[in-house]
Parts: C-alpha cells; sequence; structure tokens
C-alpha cells in the first residue's frame, strides 16, 4: 500500500510538472507581447523593457521555464492584471466557494444518482425506471449554462422562490471563517441566518452543476447494479432468508459501487471545470467566475494559476477514488 | 480458385454480419430516434443556406424595428435584441456547431488513434512516453485547458477548434491504447506473429480494424460532448465572437432579456440540447450492436 501511495505520488508530480510546462508554453504562444499587455495600453516603451527585464522576458525560453518553475514552488503564480492582488492571494479567496460548490453537487449527485440507479435496476422496466432513464437520457445531453439559465428563470425571475445570485444575502453577515465553507462554518457557529441564506444561494448553482453528472451516475449505478443482481452471491444471500431490503442496500449496493465511484472521481474533475459556466451565471465568486473575468480582461496569470490548482484538486481527488477501491473490494490490493 | 472462393466465403459472412447488425440497430427505437435527430441537423446544416427565411439577419444585419418580437408566424422563434430572426440564426447556427464538432473530432480521432495504437502494440518506453505525455493533458479537465488556450490565442471560432482539438486527443490515445493491448494478447495476433508478419502489419491490418467499431461509438458520443463544449466557450465570451449565430453566443446574448423576452435564450438552448441528445442515443445504440458485451447495461 505505502508502495503503491509513493509511486502514485511520483507520478502525480511528475503529471504537474507536465502540466506546468504545457501551461507555460501556452502563454508563449501567444500573440503580443506579454510585457505590452502587463504593462498596460498606457506604458511608455521603456517601462515595457523595464518590466521584460523584471519579468526574465528577455531571457531564453528554458531559463524562463526555469524562473516559472522556481516561483511556482515558492507559491508565486504572478499577479493578476485585473484586480492587481497576486494570483495565489486571489486564489486562495475564491477557491473555498468553488469547492463548497462542486462538494453540494457532487453529493446532490451521487446520493441521487445511486438511489435512483438502484430502485430503476431493482425495479426494472416499472415507472421508475422509466423515470430514472428518462432524467438520465436527456441529462447527459443538457448544457449545465443552459439548465442554470432556465432554472433562474423558473425560480427567481417567474417564482420569486430564490435568490438569483451570490453566495449570501447583501445584509446577512457571512459566519465567522474556519473552514471557508459557508454552510460548514454557519453550522459549526450556530448562526442560523447565514446558514438558511447560504443554503439558498447554493440551491439552484448545486442543481445545475450537479445534473449532468446526476444523469451519468444514474447510468452507472444502474447497469452496475443490474450485473449484480445477476450474481450467486445475491441468490445465496435471498435463499438463506435475508430480508429483501438488506439484499439490495447491504450485498448489492456495495458490490456494485466499484464503477461509480470511479465516475465520481472523473465527474468531481468535470463539475470543477464545469463551474466555468455555472458560476458565470449566478455569479457565485468562485474560481471559475474569475478565470472567466480574468478570460475576458486578457488576464493571463490567474487563468495559469486556476488550472493548476484544479489539476492539483483533480489529481488528488482521482488518487482518493482509487484508494478507496480496497475499501469497497478488500480483493483489490495495490501491487 | 479455392482461394478466390474462401475470399467470396469471407465477405458473405461479413455481409450477413452487417445485416444483423443493422437489424438490431433499428430494433431500438431509442437508437432510431438518435439516428434521425443526428442524420436532420446533418441535413439542416447542410441545407441552412437554401431553407434560412431572413438570411441576412445570420450576419451583422439590424432592424431596429422589428427588435424583440414574440414568435409569430413571420418569426417562428422571435427575433433578438437587434430585430433579427432567431429561427434563421439557430438553423445557420447548427451548420457552424457542426462544423466545429467535426473539425474537434476528426483531428483528435487523427492524432488519438495513431498515437493509441502505437502505445498499445509496442509496449515498453514507447508505451511509457505516449501515455505520460497523454496523462499531462488529462490531468485538467478539458475545458479548463481550452479555456486557457483561447485566453492564449484570442477568442474567436478557429481558435476555439485548435483548443478543443488540443484538449480532445488524449481520450482517443486512452481508449485505442487499451484496446490494442488487449487485442495484442488475442490468438490471431499472436498467429501472425509466428508466421513472421511485421509490427506494422499487425498494427495496421489485424489490431487497428478491431478498434473500428469503438471509435466510431466514441466519435458520435464526442460529437455532441464537442457541440457542448464550444457552445459553452462561446457563452463565456471567448469562442464565437458576434454577429456569429453560434448556439452558445446566442444564449450569451439573451440571458439579459429573460424572463420577458426568453425565446432569444430559448431556443439556441433547446437546439444544443436536442443534437447532443440525438448524437448520445446514436453512440448508445452504435454500442449496443457494435460492442455485444454492454449490450443492454444502460
Amino acid at each position: 500500500m505505502l508502495h503503491y501511495l509513493a509511486k502514485r505520488l511520483f507520478l502525480l508530480i511528475f503529471t504537474l510538472l507536465g502540466l506546468s510546462v504545457v501551461i507555460f508554453v501556452v502563454s508563449h504562444i501567444a500573440p503580443g507581447d506579454p510585457a505590452r499587455l502587463a504593462a498596460g495600453p498606457f506604458a511608455t516603451q521603456e517601462m515595457v523593457e523595464h518590466l521584460k527585464e523584471e519579468l526574465g522576458l528577455n531571457k531564453s525560453l528554458p531559463e524562463q521555464y526555469g524562473i516559472f518553475l522556481t516561483q511556482l514552488l515558492k507559491g508565486d503564480l504572478g499577479r493578476s492584471i485585473r484586480t492587481r492582488r497576486p494570483v495565489r492571494e486571489d486564489l486562495a479567496r475564491f477557491f473555498p466557494a468553488t469547492l463548497e460548490l462542486v462538494l453540494v453537487s457532487l453529493s446532490f449527485a451521487v446520493l441521487t444518482g445511486i438511489l435512483l440507479g438502484v430502485l430503476s435496476a431493482v425495479h426494472q422496466n416499472r415507472w421508475i425506471d422509466h423515470l430514472s432513464r428518462l432524467i438520465s437520457i436527456s441529462g447527459l445531453g443538457l448544457p449545465a449554462f443552459w439548465l442554470a439559465l432556465m432554472l433562474q428563470l423558473l425560480f427567481v425571475l417567474k417564482l420569486d422562490l430564490l435568490p438569483g445570485g451570490g453566495r449570501i444575502d447583501m445584509i446577512v453577515h457571512a459566519p465567522t471563517s474556519i473552514t471557508r465553507l459557508f454552510l460548514i462554518d454557519s453550522l459549526l457557529t450556530g448562526n442560523w441566518v447565514a446558514f438558511r441564506s447560504a443554503l439558498q444561494h447554493i440551491i439552484l448553482p448545486a442543481l445545475s452543476l450537479s445534473f449532468p453528472a446526476l444523469a451519468s451516475i444514474i447510468r452507472i449505478s444502474r447497469a452496475d447494479v443490474l450485473d449484480t443482481l445477476r450474481q450467486d452471491f445475491v441468490t445465496t444471500a435471498r435463499a438463506k432468508g435475508l430480508v429483501e431490503k438488506l439484499v439490495i442496500w447491504k450485498h448489492v449496493l456495495k458490490n456494485s459501487l466499484i464503477s461509480t465511484v470511479t465516475m465520481i472521481g472523473l465527474r468531481f474533475g468535470w463539475m470543477l471545470g464545469g463551474t466555468i459556466l455555472v458560476e458565470t451565471v449566478f455569479d457565485w465568486p468562485g474560481v471559475g467566475l474569475y478565470v472567466v473575468t480574468s478570460a475576458t480582461h486578457s488576464d493571463f496569470q490567474p487563468i495559469m494559476g486556476a488550472a493548476l490548482l484544479i489539476g492539483l484538486s483533480f489529481a488528488i481527488a482521482n488518487l482518493i477514488v482509487d484508494l478507496s477501491y480496497s475499501v469497497l473490494d478488500p480483493r483489490i490490493g495495490y501491487e | 480458385m479455392r482461394f478466390l472462393s474462401a475470399k467470396l466465403e469471407t465477405w458473405k459472412v461479413r455481409a450477413h454480419d452487417a445485416k444483423r447488425t443493422v437489424r438490431a440497430f433499428f430494433r431500438n427505437p431509442l437508437s432510431v430516434a438518435g439516428l434521425i435527430i443526428a442524420c436532420g441537423f446533418f441535413i439542416l446544416g447542410f441545407i441552412a443556406p437554401c431553407i434560412t427565411p431572413y438570411p441576412d439577419d445570420v450576419t451583422g444585419s439590424i432592424h431596429t424595428k422589428q427588435r424583440l418580437q414574440a414568435p409569430s408566424r413571420e418569426h417562428l422563434f422571435g427575433t433578438d435584441d437587434v430585430g433579427r430572426d432567431v429561427y434563421s440564426r439557430v438553423i445557420y447556427g447548427t451548420r457552424i456547431s457542426l462544423q466545429i464538432a467535426l473539425v474537434i473530432v476528426g483531428v483528435a480521432t487523427c492524432i488519438g488513434v495513431p498515437l493509441g495504437l502505437v502505445a498499445g502494440s509496442s509496449g515498453g518506453v514507447i508505451e511509457e512516453v505516449i501515455m505520460r505525455f497523454t496523462d499531462i493533458f488529462l490531468a485538467v479537465p478539458g475545458i479548463v485547458l481550452a479555456v486557457t488556450i483561447v485566453s492564449a490565442l484570442g477568442p474567436g471560432i478557429i481558435n476555439v477548434m485548435v483548443a478543443l482539438s488540443i484538449v480532445w486527443w488524449p481520450g482517443y490515445v486512452r481508449l485505442i491504447h487499451g484496446k490494442s493491448k488487449s487485442l495484442r494478447e488475442e490468438v490471431f495476433v499472436e498467429a501472425s506473429t509466428a508466421i513472421g508478419s511485421s509490427k506494422a502489419r499487425i498494427m495496421f491490418r489485424h489490431i487497428l480494424p478491431n478498434c473500428f467499431s469503438i471509435v466510431v461509438v466514441k466519435m458520435s458520443m464526442d460529437m455532441g460532448m464537442a457541440i457542448l463544449s464550444a457552445a459553452g466557450l462561446g457563452f463565456i465570451g471567448i469562442g464565437a465572437q458576434p454577429p456569429s449565430p453560434e448556439w452558445g453566443a446566442m444564449i450569451s446574448g439573451g440571458r439579459w432579456y429573460l424572463p420577458t423576452w426568453w425565446w432569444y435564450a430559448v431556443f439556441p438552448g433547446l437546439a444544443i440540447w436536442l443534437t447532443v441528445l440525438g448524437f448520445n442515443l446514436l453512440g448508445d445504440g452504435l454500442r449496443d450492436v457494435l460492442d455485444p458485451k454492454q449490450r443492454g447495461r444502460y
């Protein structure tokens, strides 16, 4: 196990180094002079040259990558032209909001997806199966940003039931910062006004982000439960008189979760990417919105920093998924 | 003579198999629905210039007197904020979306399939190098890398195609690598190696044709996903630029006019949903008939 973990961590570092090379190369294919862009439209030629010297842009490409990597290892991701703050500071500020949104969306998609997938398989060709399949088929093609707009149209503009944007009401004080996830912090501090407001604000973005994941989790868990139901041990469990609920929720479900867990890992990554679209619609102050605003202002440093941070989070999520396999199925070893 | 009759027999078996596959495909109503939707959109894309009621509206024309009109006989999907016919723009958008998707999926297949084939068939250092290089591109969600690339290159349809092609090929490498690795262990490959066939012959004559079905399935599913991704980039403002009638960009323009002028954002969204759904259903149907192990699982 430790050997496997060490190998995976080595691969993770290698992959992230590779990603840093890709992003560095991408940043250098940008047309135009990056120093001119960073200095702003009113900078004189002298100022641009000075900035070039300061940023090391007059050095060779490998030398520039060396500087970039050294700064990266020190945690220096550069400075945003738009916010005028270090990118690291901005990301530390915005990432908790994105993480909270992704975790709530993922939890909803996993719980509802597995429940519908199991019910769909157990009651194959009944109404619940048809309903689940309809959700899974239609959900896969649904553009998350368009669904977000339609939910906003219905629940905010027409029915006036939920807030249309932001993370918490303007008149409500944010909860005392512990984890920087509003829902958890407000629960921990017993700040129910903040909890209620944060919950109301997260419902629509989380629903929009979770729908495509929900669709694929329903599909995969239904398929796996159907396969497991045909196994001999299920017949044995039934033959020895176990209650059907126990057979399904304890024996069948546990043995059907491997592919679903893999899907959860992949979907976590997809959701991190999907926040770029959903956060834009709901004005959610997270990394996604930060990336979009930076992209529309030609501010490249924040995009590079965010891509690396998202890559790191995705890699960690996949590592956790791989390690959870042996918990689900003790026959799986890590050699 | 014996060689010819053996060849004829092989072709007969293949024709019989193909007939059975087609029949199995058409037995599934969802697959047929997918095929109809996908073909419908291809036809629509092809004949768009002939059936667009207001061809000038797909470009930069402005009709201030007709702005934001509700759906009617003259304008089936209503008009947008500068009076352009939304129906004409959605129809023409089909052409743009399909062009984008075809380029992305085509480029990704041309890069990913040979790399996956080489990695899976050769093994050793070559396999390690290709697969680790591929992993780098899979380390970050595709849309994030695509946004990074488009931000560097600048907004526009061509740059979106370049960016999405760059993030799309690794999926094909992974898929073909796995398949060709398992095919390498098959008896027919061993037999071919035993009679002294070259590596290239084994790769292109025996392994590649057996990867064909999974590539077709992935391509049909990816068509929908590529349309979705391009629309996403258009929506956040770094994809197709106005006045291009790209669906994502149209939704982006229409979002500010909700809820009163709902048609502006709703119809392009429905077009995306229907197209992606069609390609997904088609891909599902093809997988059911081309990969019988998966039949009935989903």
